[in-house]
C-alpha cells in the first residue's frame, strides 16, 4: 500500500494518581498506512481512548515515540502540523461542539489556523455537504439529533482537511440510526477521499468491515490482523471482554459440528451465502 | 390486578416555536406483576416519555396511570408514596452520584424512605452483593472509580430501595460486551429473586430477546405491538420497516426465506438458529 | 421550549433593524441610554415613547413583549418609585405623615424615573430582539478590540460568551434529568420545611457541577485538538460589514437625539 502515516514505536504511557503510577499502555508498536481503515477494539478501560489522544498530541508518550507524517508528537513546535494531519472525533457530541450554529462550529478549526475568510467559507460548505448536513447550515446545534451532531463534529474535522481521522468511540453514545449515519460517512471518506480512518469502538459489528483490526486488552496489543483472522479466535476475544458478531458465532458453531469447513463470516450477507450453500447445495 | 396500567395516556409538550408535539398518543396498556418487559423503539418513538410517566416524573396531559390499581395522580401524598416503590434507572445513571463515599450514596435512597440505620446498612450490604461490588471500595469516593463500577453503584442505589417495579432506560449504554452482559445478568438476577416487575428500555433487540418475557414496540408515540417475544419476532420484517435494528440472526433468516428456503423467521438467538439449522440439515440428509 | 434559549430573545425577521450591523446597534443603544438619562422633558419622553413603539411595529415584535419584560423588574420599579417619592425634598410639600413628607418635586422625579426605566428596557431589548447572539458577541469583540492594546482579554471574553450560549440549553436539560433522577431516589422538592428543601438541592447541584466540569474538560480537549490557540492569528468566518443602512440609521438617530436634547433645553 502507500506510505506510513502514523508510526508508533515502543510506546508506553502511564500517569501518576495518588502517588501510584498507573500504566495505561505498554509496548505499543503499530504502523498505520495512508488510506487504511483500521478498527481499534478493546474493553472499557483498555487504553484505547488514550491511544486516540496520543495520535493527536493531546497526550504525549511516557516513553517511545509516535511519528505522524514525519513529525514527532513529543515535539511542541510541530504540534499544529500533527493536528492538521490527524483530527479526532470524540465520543460525546455535546462536548466537542463549540459554537451555537452549525456553520460557526465547522468554521472553528479553520479560524484557529488563520485561514483566509473566502477559503473558510468554501471549506465550511464543502465539509457540511460531505456529511450531508448542508441544509442544516444555519440551524442551532442544540436541536439536532445525536447522529446529526456527530456529523457536524465530523464536518468540523474535515474543514482542517486532515489525512487521517480518529473516531474515538464516536458511535458509543448514538442510537442505531445515528450509528449507521456515522459509519456510512466513515466508509465514504475512506473510499472517496482516501482519508485514513482509525475507528475506536467496542461494537464488533463495526470493526468487521475494517481493513485491519487492532485488539487492545489491558494496555497491550493482543491482535493486529485482518477481521477474518481476528474473528477466527473467538476465545481470545472473549478473554479480552469482547465478543464476535452473532453471524460469525453461528458459522463458527456450525463448523464445530462438522457441517461445514471452518470459515469466518463477517456480515449477514456472507452468512446467508454460506447457509445457502449448506442448505441448497 | 396489573402492576402497571395506563389508560388513554396522552402527553403533549411545546416544542420549538410553540409547536405542540404529541410524544405519546392515547396509549392503553396493562403490565402484569412480575413480568420482565422490554420496551424498544427508535429515538423519538416516545419510549423514554412513557417510562417517565410510570413514576410520575411527567404528568399525563390526558389519561391515567395506575400502579397496583391506584391512580398515582389522585393526591400528592400518594404520588410521593408510590414513587418510593418504583425504581427508575436513567440513562447513564452514574451522573447522579453525589455523596462523599459510595456507601453513603447507595444509602441515600433508603434514607429518604425513612428506614432505620440497621435496615439501611443491611440494604446497602445486600445491594452491593447483588451488583457485585466488593466491600473494600465502599469508603471510596464515587468519583474515583471506573465508569463500569460507577454504573453499578448507581444501580445499587436504586436496588437498595427494593422497588417493586424496576424501570431501566438503556442500562448498558456505553459498556463493552462483557460489561453489558454482567449488568443484564444482574438485572435478571434481581428480577428472579424479588419477583419484581421490570421495564427495560433499549435499542438492542438482542438484549431484550435474551432476557424479557414480553416486548412493547413503540412507534410514533403509539404502541406498535405488545406481545410475547415469539410473536414480536414473527413480525421481524415489519419491525425492520419501522426502522428498528433486528438481531443479525433474524436478518439472516429473513434473507434465507426471501431466497426461497422454508425457514422460520422468528429466530433471534444463535442457539435457536443452530437448533433450526441442525434439523434442516438432518432433513436434507434423509432426502 | 428550552431549545429557544439557544437563540436567546431573538425574533427572526427581515426588518431594517435586523439588517443594521450589530456594532452600529450596540453604539446607538448606548447613546440612547445616555440621552435617556440626560433628558427630563415630558414631551421628549412622549416622542421617545412613540419612536420606540413604532420600532416595535417595524420589527413586527408584539407589544406584549414589553410588558413581559417588565414583569421581573416590577419590584425594582416599585422600590425606585417609593425611594424617589419619600426622599426627594424639592418643590412644595403636598402631603405629610409622621416623619414622611411628599413633595411635588418628588412625584415628578418618581414618575420620570419610572418612565426612564420603562423606556430603557423597551429600547435596549430591541437590540437583543433583532440581533443574533453570535452577531452580538462578534460586535462586542470588534468594538472592544482596541482594548487589546492594554492587554484586556477581548477574544477570551467573546469566546466565553459564545461557549456559554452554546451550553446553557445543554445544562438546563441536564438539570431536568438530574432532578428527575433524584426525585425517583426519593428526594422531595415540593414538600417539607425550608431546611429540608434547601437540603434537597445538594443532590442536584453536586452532580450538575461534576458534569459541568467534565464537559468543560472534554470541550477543552476537543478545542485543543481542533488547533485552538487563543485569539492570536485567528481569522473570522463571519465578517461584519457596514452598509448604507448603517450610515442612514446613524444620521437618523443623530437627528432624533438632537431633537430630544433641543426639546429638553428650550421647553
Amino acid at each position: 500500500m502507500n506510505e506510513s502515516l502514523i508510526d508508533v514505536n515502543k510506546l508506553y504511557f502511564s500517569y501518576i494518581n495518588d502517588r501510584n503510577e498507573i500504566n495505561v499502555l505498554y509496548d505499543i508498536n503499530l504502523e498505520v498506512k495512508q488510506g487504511e481503515f483500521i478498527a481499534v477494539v478493546g474493553h472499557n478501560g483498555s487504553g484505547k481512548s488514550t491511544f486516540a489522544k496520543l495520535c493527536n498530541a493531546i497526550l504525549t508518550p511516557t516513553s517511545g515515540t509516535i511519528i505522524v507524517s514525519g513529525f514527532d508528537t513529543s515535539n511542541e513546535e510541530t504540534i499544529f502540523e500533527i493536528r492538521k494531519n490527524v483530527g479526532v472525533v470524540f465520543q460525546n457530541p455535546d462536548n466537542q461542539i463549540v459554537a451555537t450554529l452549525v456553520e460557526e462550529d465547522v468554521a472553528f478549526a479553520p479560524e484557529n489556523l488563520g485561514i483566509e475568510q473566502s477559503e473558510i467559507i468554501r471549506r465550511v460548505d464543502e465539509s457540511l455537504s460531505a456529511v450531508g448536513m448542508y441544509e442544516y447550515k444555519d440551524h442551532a446545534v442544540y436541536n439536532l439529533s445525536g447522529g446529526q451532531k456527530q456529523r457536524v463534529a465530523i464536518a468540523g474535522i474535515l474543514a482542517i482537511k486532515p489525512k487521517c481521522i480518529v473516531f474515538d468511540e464516536a458511535t458509543a453514545m448514538l442510537d442505531p440510526v445515528g450509528r449507521k449515519e456515522v459509519i456510512e460517512i466513515m466508509k465514504k471518506l475512506n473510499k472517496e477521499n482516501g482519508t485514513t480512518i482509525i475507528h475506536i469502538t467496542h461494537y464488533m459489528e463495526e470493526a468487521a468491515f475494517a481493513d485491519r483490526i487492532v485488539v487492545i486488552s489491558n494496555g497491550k496489543i493482543i491482535k493486529n490482523d485482518s477481521p477474518k483472522e481476528v474473528f477466527a479466535d473467538e476465545y481470545a476475544l472473549k478473554k479480552a471482554h469482547l465478543s464476535v458478531p452473532q453471524v460469525t458465532q453461528l458459522i463458527n458453531e456450525l463448523s464445530k459440528n462438522n457441517f461445514i469447513k471452518p470459515k469466518v463470516v463477517l456480515n449477514v450477507d456472507e452468512c446467508v451465502n454460506v447457509l445457502e450453500n449448506l442448505l441448497g447445495g | 390486578m396489573s402492576a402497571i396500567e395506563l389508560k388513554n395516556l396522552t402527553y403533549i409538550y411545546g416544542g420549538a416555536n410553540n409547536k405542540k408535539i404529541k410524544a405519546i398518543n392515547n396509549i392503553s396498556l396493562k403490565i402484569e406483576k412480575g413480568c420482565y418487559v422490554g420496551i424498544i423503539g427508535h429515538t423519538g418513538s416516545g419510549k423514554s416519555t412513557l417510562i417517565q410517566h410510570i413514576n410520575g416524573i411527567l404528568k399525563p396531559t390526558f389519561g391515567n396511570v395506575y400502579i397496583n390499581g391506584e391512580d398515582i395522580w389522585a393526591s400528592n401524598k400518594k404520588l410521593a408514596n408510590i414513587r418510593t416503590k418504583i425504581g427508575l434507572v436513567f440513562q447513564y445513571p452514574e451522573y447522579q452520584l453525589f455523596e462523599e463515599t459510595i456507601e453513603k450514596d447507595i444509602a441515600f435512597g433508603p434514607q429518604n424512605l425513612g428506614l432505620n440505620d440497621d435496615e439501611i446498612k443491611k440494604r446497602v450490604h445486600d445491594a452491593c452483593i447483588m451488583v457485585g461490588l466488593s466491600k473494600d471500595i465502599l469508603h471510596k469516593s464515587p468519583f474515583e472509580i471506573s465508569g463500569g463500577q460507577k454504573r453499578r453503584v448507581a444501580l445499587a442505589g436504586i436496588i437498595a430501595m427494593m422497588p417493586k417495579i424496576l424501570v431501566l432506560d438503556e442500562p448498558t449504554a456505553g459498556l463493552d460486551p462483557m460489561g453489558r452482559d454482567k449488568i443484564l445478568d444482574m438485572i435478571k438476577d434481581y428480577h428472579k429473586k424479588t419477583e419484581c416487575t421490570v421495564l427495560h428500555v433499549t435499542h438492542s433487540m438482542e438484549d431484550v430477546a435474551k432476557y424479557a418475557d414480553k416486548i412493547i414496540v413503540m412507534n410514533k408515540g403509539q404502541i406498535f405491538d405488545y406481545n410475547s417475544i415469539e410473536n414480536i419476532f414473527k413480525r421481524a420484517n415489519e419491525l425492520q420497516k419501522i426502522g428498528l435494528d433486528i438481531p443479525e440472526i433474524s436478518q439472516v433468516f429473513i434473507k434465507l426465506k426471501n431466497r426461497g428456503f422454508d425457514v422460520p423467521t422468528n429466530i433471534y438467538t444463535v442457539k435457536q438458529a443452530i437448533k433450526v439449522l441442525n434439523s434442516l440439515i438432518a432433513k436434507k440428509a434423509e432426502q | 421550549m428550552i431549545g429557544d434559549i439557544t437563540i436567546g430573545q431573538y425574533f427572526t425577521g427581515n426588518s431594517v433593524l435586523h439588517k443594521i450591523d450589530p456594532r452600529t446597534k450596540i453604539i446607538l443603544t448606548i447613546v440612547y441610554i445616555i440621552i435617556l438619562f440626560i433628558v427630563n422633558n415630558p414631551f421628549a419622553y412622549l416622542i421617545n415613547g412613540i419612536f420606540i413603539l413604532s420600532l416595535y411595529i417595524i420589527c413586527k415584535i408584539p407589544f406584549k413583549m414589553i410588558f413581559s419584560n417588565m414583569k421581573p423588574i416590577l419590584p425594582v420599579l416599585f422600590f425606585t418609585f417609593l425611594i424617589n417619592l419619600f426622599f426627594v425634598k424639592t418643590g412644595d410639600i403636598i402631603f405629610r405623615f409622621w416623619i414622611f413628607s411628599i413633595t411635588t418635586g418628588a412625584i415628578n422625579l418618581a414618575l420620570i424615573m419610572i418612565v426612564r426605566i420603562v423606556l430603557l428596557i423597551a429600547g435596549s431589548s430591541l437590540l437583543t430582539y433583532t440581533t443574533l447572539p453570535i452577531d452580538l458577541t462578534d460586535g462586542i469583540e470588534i468594538l472592544l478590540s482596541p482594548l487589546k492594546k492594554i492587554h484586556f482579554p477581548v477574544h477570551e471574553l467573546a469566546m466565553m460568551m459564545t461557549i456559554s450560549m452554546r451550553f446553557v440549553p445543554t445544562l438546563i436539560d441536564e438539570t431536568t434529568k438530574i432532578m428527575a433522577a433524584q426525585k425517583s431516589r426519593g428526594v422531595d422538592m415540593e414538600n417539607g420545611s425550608i431546611i429540608k428543601r434547601v437540603k434537597s438541592i445538594i443532590p442536584i447541584l453536586i452532580p450538575l457541577f461534576v458534569s459541568a466540569f467534565r464537559r468543560a474538560n472534554e470541550l477543552s480537549i476537543a478545542m485543543e485538538s481542533r488547533c485552538y490557540r487563543g485569539g492570536d492569528g485567528r481569522t473570522r468566518y463571519r465578517a461584519l460589514k457596514y452598509s448604507y443602512l448603517d450610515f442612514l440609521s446613524i444620521i437618523f438617530m443623530i437627528l432624533f437625539f438632537t431633537v430630544l436634547i433641543c426639546l429638553n433645553i428650550f421647553t
